[in-house]
């Protein structure tokens, strides 16, 4: 089992709380305990939103998903053994829910993209992956992020996921693993496959 | 697989890397949590026999269970369609008249005339279908072909008769 990457770390919005345990406050919530749902969901809200964001490339459908996720881990917070971390537990959940809500809309996929952190100022940096030696050049920072996500949704559920998991979240492939239900190695070979077809969707603005 | 161009490669992780940085607005993740606790107050809706089905009941369990039925009833309507055969009259090969097979535990009981395979009494060898022998006649078109149809003669151009060169002999009618 993988211990949740989660376990010792602080709550985020800069609240101070003592010492983070999974554990006691999945027991708190399992009993009813709204204040420790609250913890829960402040704790994971962030990655369960950017995993969902990722796969749809849409805010609202992502903030809907995120929300149904959380309410689902809580409504059935009891069948959940612990034979996993309930960090990995709650993204399978997420990851099954968003991957049969991409199913029942393949043919309509509308990009509502979210904007960079404006603290982050590196777009110059992002614009230097583009090749030079493409009419592409004058895109801008806003235009490579619909590009990009568009590429991303060409991909099949299975191997967004992959690439969201692995090369935007930066999980390891053994979490990945339990998270999709497979081994290890599967993991790399979608992971393979989707990175290929990613450089293919987008040789026009890297190639050298 | 190919291998990968590793400039190309690095530039699309660090595109994908960059992904990170997409946040949605300001304050969404404060409310957050309250929408989710709001909702999670409201009475459930109540489940569909879909989803009971699906939290009450082990996938491969279903799975093993309805191929078992399947089983059950394909052999349960093999063996009904074997006594309808049996019932019927048809009578399978080498079972003529009704007899059972002699028991291989006793060989020396054979009944007085075992019929050889397929030749039992009253069925034509090979096919289980039964012979007519009953006196009765099959209709006489089926006896004799053409029979009670009236004859007209053919016309014919007598020059035909005529003309020896031909390489086939024709015989004049006399």
């Amino acid at each position: 089992m993988l211990e949740s990457p989660s376990t010792v770390s602080p709550a985020k919005g800069g609240e101070t709380m003592p010492e983070w345990n999974e554990q006691e406050q999945v027991s708190r919530a399992r009993s009813g305990d709204m204040e420790a749902c609250d913890a829960l969901v402040r704790q994971y809200q962030e990655r369960i939103y950017a995993t969902i964001y990722h796969m749809t490339s849409n805010h609202e459908d992502a903030a809907d998903l995120a929300q149904e996720t959380f309410i689902k881990a809580f409504r059935k917070i009891q069948n959940f053994k612990g034979d996993s971390a309930f960090f990995t537990w709650l993204y399978r959940i997420a990851v099954n829910n968003t991957i049969n809500f991409i199913r029942s809309k393949r043919r309509r996929v509308i990009l509502s993209i979210n904007q960079m952190d404006e603290e982050w100022d590196s777009g110059e940096e992002l614009l230097g992956l583009v090749s030079k030696d493409t009419p592409q050049r004058d895109i801008d920072r806003h235009e490579l992020q619909g590009i990009l996500n568009a590429a991303m949704q060409k991909l099949s559920p299975n191997h967004r996921l992959v690439v969201t998991l692995h090369d935007v979240q930066g999980l390891p492939h053994e979490q990945i693993g339990e998270i999709m239900d497979c081994n290890t190695n599967t993991v790399r070979t979608r992971l393979h496959y989707a990175r290929k077809q990613l450089q293919a969707h987008l040789s026009d603005y890297l190639k050298q | 697989m190919t291998e990968t161009d590793p400039t190309e490669f690095d530039k699309l992780q660090k595109l994908l890397a960059s992904k990170k940085k997409e946040k949605p607005e300001e304050g969404f993740f404060d409310r957050f949590s309250d929408r989710v606790l709001t909702r999670l107050e409201e009475p459930a809706p109540k489940p569909t026999l879909w989803e009971r089905l699906n939290d009450q009941v082990d996938p491969f369990r279903a799975a093993a269970a309805i191929f078992a039925v399947v089983i059950g009833v394909g052999v349960w309507y093999g063996l009904d369609e074997g006594s309808n055969l049996a019932e019927s009259g048809l009578e399978p090969l080498g079972q003529a008249s009704g007899e059972a097979l002699p028991s291989p535990a006793a060989p020396t009981v054979l009944p007085a005339k075992a019929a050889p395979l397929g030749q039992g009494q009253d069925t034509l060898a090979g096919s289980g279908l039964r012979l007519n022998k009953s006196g009765a006649e099959p209709p006489r078109i089926l006896m004799n072909p053409g029979a009670g149809l009236a004859t007209r003669p053919a016309k014919v151009d007598p020059s035909f008769y005529r003309d020896k060169s031909a390489s086939n002999t024709v015989h004049a009618p006399k």
